[in-house]
């Protein structure tokens, strides 16, 4: 069901469909041979959507590892005396490329460092989030029976609460603790989407004939989930981790942008937006630069996992 | 039919239960003291944690707590505020508002969804159709906060079609660039799906058979192709009419809209937690029901559903 | 002299995919009669498919050309003709059953009104005169109660019924040509042997011509009078049923002959044709089979392809050793 969040989204259902350079329809697989991963690679190097988003993470990562080699971090905060009052709302200019905010602090610095509490509550949160809905995805589908249907009842009763509202009562309730109640919140209610799909992966490959082999010949369940079962739910689980990636970017900005995330004096692309609200109609190119560069950013790992599905499976585009 | 619709609302008992208690759960047994964590932003004077702890029954123990709030939830008792207005009163007085946008938002997305979606697949690989993939891609990426300032600013400020803020001028005049805003995410996914699943529908085989049976490529479309294509769409729109009033939040927000999605926002923004869990629930109790109400359409539109 | 009932002649049929051109049709040629049958036999992919399709004038346009070839329908060309026109003739005069019922139906619209449409649509039947007559076409393709399951939908039916309900469509207006794509692949053993059946009785009854597109030999020799056997999109030869299975022309044929069991042969290992069918992207050169003749020499490696030449009477090969090969018999 729709999400609210920008690109928190199953796999399934969204694609970015554009059009692929990549061979969509093979007429013979035996005469292949590349391996999966090297399919993979020989898909999205034909594919021009992935060489964008790849110059974009590669940027997004690099104002996220060393910001310091980007901007002035003096320059975002008035307590170091980096801001001016005096130099309150000025538009963009060879000084300030992004112009300035109500307290004078250069907004371009700003939004540098205010890339990273975004990116890596949303790295934390994906990988927290995928791990968990495998392993229970996993155990579900292999195992089945009440197992099954127990985690399967759980996962709807996560899948009941949407992803907003949860997060707000929870943070709400927890005083807004900053990014970690929001990776606490992400994870809680995030994990559900994989977990359904790999549950259904699982339930796919475990009765494929080379399962029932490795069974026959005495492998140990450990064994099999392991050897045979993890590497088909690899692909799928890649694609939803980057999307999830970027749609987490967005949940953050969201939830700190509501005042429930990022607390001052700490800040990231969503509360510069929210402290730009209030100057947004006179100064514009407060709220703007920022805002740019989160639905670049989101952007980027939307078309990062649609290169990166299409590449492992052509025919997973419907 | 019968035996479905009961199945599934008997299914839908435990998701309530569970989900309530989801909530209660999340809020409670995490670590930190519930009533200081509750409280932040508010002067920490006896009278505020007396009222917080009466509220949420914090001095029982915590499945005498959850029990309680879910007597509260049948009773239709969501708590009251500080000042003592009842969290149902507020509703009371502010769903016309938040309904009212989001039945626009909903026309909005059923119209130029489904309409754009189905145009795209039938011009499929053609301008329009890379236009509105391209939209939507984009539409999808950004936060729905930073689409609602700048639509309030190129509609409200720029070009003063509309004024920036408020419901003054009513319906449509005033709800159109908000229920636009709101809407925006859910259209690009529904335009996406609708194209999607048309284009699916042109390669099946019934759609073949239909053409094989010599009909005119009008009744194919409708009767084939579309009958089939947009089951999935409907049952997305219509589970997206609950996340809609809930989305208001942020959209209510920045509009200054008088809907329950405002006040969940100053409520937020005031920490009025009481009010917050209140609203909160009551949303995903609307949002539990439109889903089985989907869950039933769905039983209607698709017969294989209906009889499984 | 009338011209047949349906002609197929050097009909090319060529698909632009991402990877090149495919060429899933080359030459295909034969000749339908009324009340004749006539299979078409091949490997998956070998072209029998489109060629059918060619004829309903249901390729996808986007990406099917017809470069050159024709197909006549009682002297009319249908390659060519207006999309409006081919359509008049789609289930009233030519009509095609298809291998899979269950994705073959709409799944949302109750059979009878499936079967029902044909004569909304074609024979401007009334709402009441339409169910009427569906009811009674359900009934005759051995649909039993046909009345209480006019509203049902097909995933209630089982898999021999969908077929018959298929049948039932596609025979309702008494169509000159039947084209029959795999029409029992997808059944059990014995539904198939009645399928194959009640295909027989209503083609004795109308004196439609049936078009029986299959892989499987053992239904070829029950129903067909005459065969035309394809490889990658090629007519590898076509003849008599029984001049064909007695004293087949080609080596493809012979393999295909060889790997079926029979009755009347010393138990063995059964032989099988070596290797895959060609990849359609990137045909050998010469005749797309030597890669897997075991008669192969120099010159079937080299094009052109072989012609297909007279071996008997209204019996042709393509093969360049296929004088050779029919004199020697089996």
């Amino acid at each position: 069901m729709s999400d609210f969040f920008p690109g928190s989204t199953d796999a399934d259902t969204f694609d970015a469909g554009l059009p692929s350079l990549a061979s969509t329809e093979r007429i013979t697989d035996a005469s292949n041979p590349r391996g999966l991963l090297g399919d993979a690679w020989y898909g999205l190097r034909r594919t021009w959507y992935f060489w964008i988003s790849l110059v974009l993470i590669v940027f997004i990562a690099a104002i996220t590892i060393f910001p310091q080699f980007f901007a002035d971090k003096e320059t975002t905060s008035s307590l170091t005396g980096g801001c001016q009052l005096m130099d309150s709302l000025m538009p963009p200019s060879s000084t300030h490329w992004f112009g300035t905010d109500q307290l004078g602090c250069d907004v371009y610095s700003l939004t540098i460092y205010g890339a990273r509490p975004s990116v890596i509550t949303a790295i934390i949160a994906t990988i927290a989030t995928v791990s968990i809905g495998a392993l229970i995805g996993i155990i579900a589908g292999y195992y089945g029976g009440w197992l099954d249907s127990l985690l399967s009842r759980i996962t709807d009763v996560f899948f009941g609460l949407p992803v907003l509202l949860g997060g707000i009562v929870i943070l709400t309730a927890l005083g807004s603790p900053g990014l970690w109640g929001v990776i606490f919140v992400l994870v809680v209610l995030g994990w559900v989407g994989t977990a359904r799909m790999v549950r259904s992966t699982t339930i796919e490959a475990k009765s494929q004939d080379f399962v029932l082999a490795a069974r026959a010949l005495g492998a140990s369940n450990l064994r099999i989930m392991r050897r045979h079962i993890l590497p088909n739910a690899m692909g799928p689980a890649i694609v939803v981790a980057v999307i999830s990636l970027g749609g987490f970017v967005g949940a953050e900005a969201t939830f700190s942008y509501l005042g429930l995330g990022i607390q001052p004096p700490e800040f990231s692309w969503g509360s510069i937006i929210s402290d730009a609200q209030s100057v947004f109609f006179t100064a514009p190119w407060t709220l703007f630069f920022p805002a740019l560069f989160l639905t670049v950013t989101v952007l980027a790992f939307i078309l990062m996992g649609d290169a990166v599905r299409d590449a492992l499976d052509p025919k997973l585009r419907k | 039919m019968g035996r479905y619709a009961i199945r599934r609302i008997l299914q839908m008992i435990p998701v309530f239960f569970g989900t309530t208690f989801l909530i209660y759960a999340l809020m409670f047994a995490l670590p930190g003291d519930p009533v200081r964590n509750l409280t932040i932003g508010k002067q920490t004077n006896p009278v505020y944690l007396e009222y917080i702890r009466e509220q949420f029954n914090l001095n029982q123990p915590f499945i005498i707590q959850y029990l309680d709030y879910l007597k509260g939830i049948l009773t239709l008792d969501f708590g009251k505020t500080f000042n003592g207005t009842p969290v149902l009163e507020i509703f009371q007085q502010r769903w016309p508002v938040s309904v009212t946008l989001a039945l626009t938002a909903f026309g909005l997305e059923v119209l130029f969804g489904i309409g754009f979606g189905i145009w795209a697949a039938l011009r499929k690989g053609k301008v329009f159709d890379h236009l509105s993939l391209t939209g939507t891609l984009i539409v999808v990426a950004v936060p729905v906060f930073v689409l609602g300032y700048v639509a309030q600013w190129v509609f409200g400020v720029k070009l003063g079609w509309v004024a920036p803020a408020g419901i003054q001028d009513g319906w449509p005049k005033s709800y159109i660039v908000p229920a636009a805003v709101l809407a925006s995410l859910s259209l690009a996914y529904a335009l996406r799906l609708t194209r999607q699943s048309l284009l699916e529908a042109f390669n099946s085989d019934y759609v073949r058979t239909a053409k094989a049976k010599g009909l005119p490529p009008g009744t194919v479309l409708r009767k084939y192709s579309l009958r089939n294509s947009l089951i999935p769409v409907v049952t997305f729109l219509g589970a997206d009419l609950a996340t809609l009033m809930g989305g208001a939040v942020i959209t209510e927000g920045i509009f200054n809209i008088p809907g329950i999605g405002q006040q969940l926002y100053q409520s937020i923004r005031l920490h009025e937690s009481v009010v917050v869990v209140g609203i909160v629930t009551v949303l995903v109790i609307i949002y539990l029901f439109a889903n089985l109400i989907v869950d039933l359409l769905y039983g209607v539109l698709d017969p294989r559903i209906r009889y499984e | 002299m009338t011209p047949p009932l349906l002609r197929v002649d050097d009909l090319h049929v060529q698909f632009s995919t991402r990877d090149g051109i495919v060429r899933a049709v080359n030459g295909m040629t034969f000749d339908l009669n009324e009340g004749e049958t006539i299979a078409i036999l091949g490997e998956s992919g070998s072209g029998k498919s489109v060629t059918a399709q060619a004829i309903m004038g249901i390729l996808d346009p986007e990406v099917a050309s017809i470069p050159s070839g024709s197909i006549t329908f009682r002297g009319e060309e249908l390659v060519g003709l207006p999309e409006r026109k081919h359509r008049k003739l789609r289930g009233t005069d030519i009509a095609m059953i298809f291998q899979d019922a269950l994705s073959a139906l709409n799944p949302v619209i109750c059979v009878g009104d499936q079967v029902a449409e044909m004569f909304r649509v074609h024979a401007g039947a009334s709402r009441k005169s339409a169910k009427q007559q569906a009811i009674e076409v359900m009934g005759h393709v051995g649909i039993p109660a046909a009345a209480q399951r006019y509203g049902d939908y097909p995933h209630q039916f089982s898999g021999g019924m969908r077929q018959r309900i298929m049948i039932a469509m596609m025979i309702a207006l008494k169509p000159a040509v039947l084209i029959a794509d795999e029409p029992t692949t997808a059944l059990d053993v014995t539904v198939q042997a009645q399928i194959m059946e009640l295909l027989k009785e209503l083609q004795r009854e109308t004196g439609t011509g049936l078009i029986l597109i299959t892989h499987d030999l053992g239904v070829v020799a029950s129903v067909a009078e005459r065969i035309v056997v394809m490889y990658s999109g090629r007519v590898m030869e076509q003849g008599d049923v029984d001049a064909m299975y007695a004293r087949p022309a080609n080596p493809y044929t012979i393999g295909l002959l060889d790997s079926i069991p029979r009755l009347d042969a010393r138990i063995g290992r059964l032989p099988a044709i070596p290797g895959l069918p060609p990849n359609l992207l990137n045909t050998p050169s010469g005749c797309p089979f030597h890669v897997r003749c075991t008669r192969a020499e120099d010159t079937c490696r080299v094009d052109p392809v072989p012609p297909l030449v007279e071996v008997g009477p209204a019996h042709k090969s393509a093969c360049w050793f296929a004088e050779e090969v029919y004199a020697h018999g089996k």
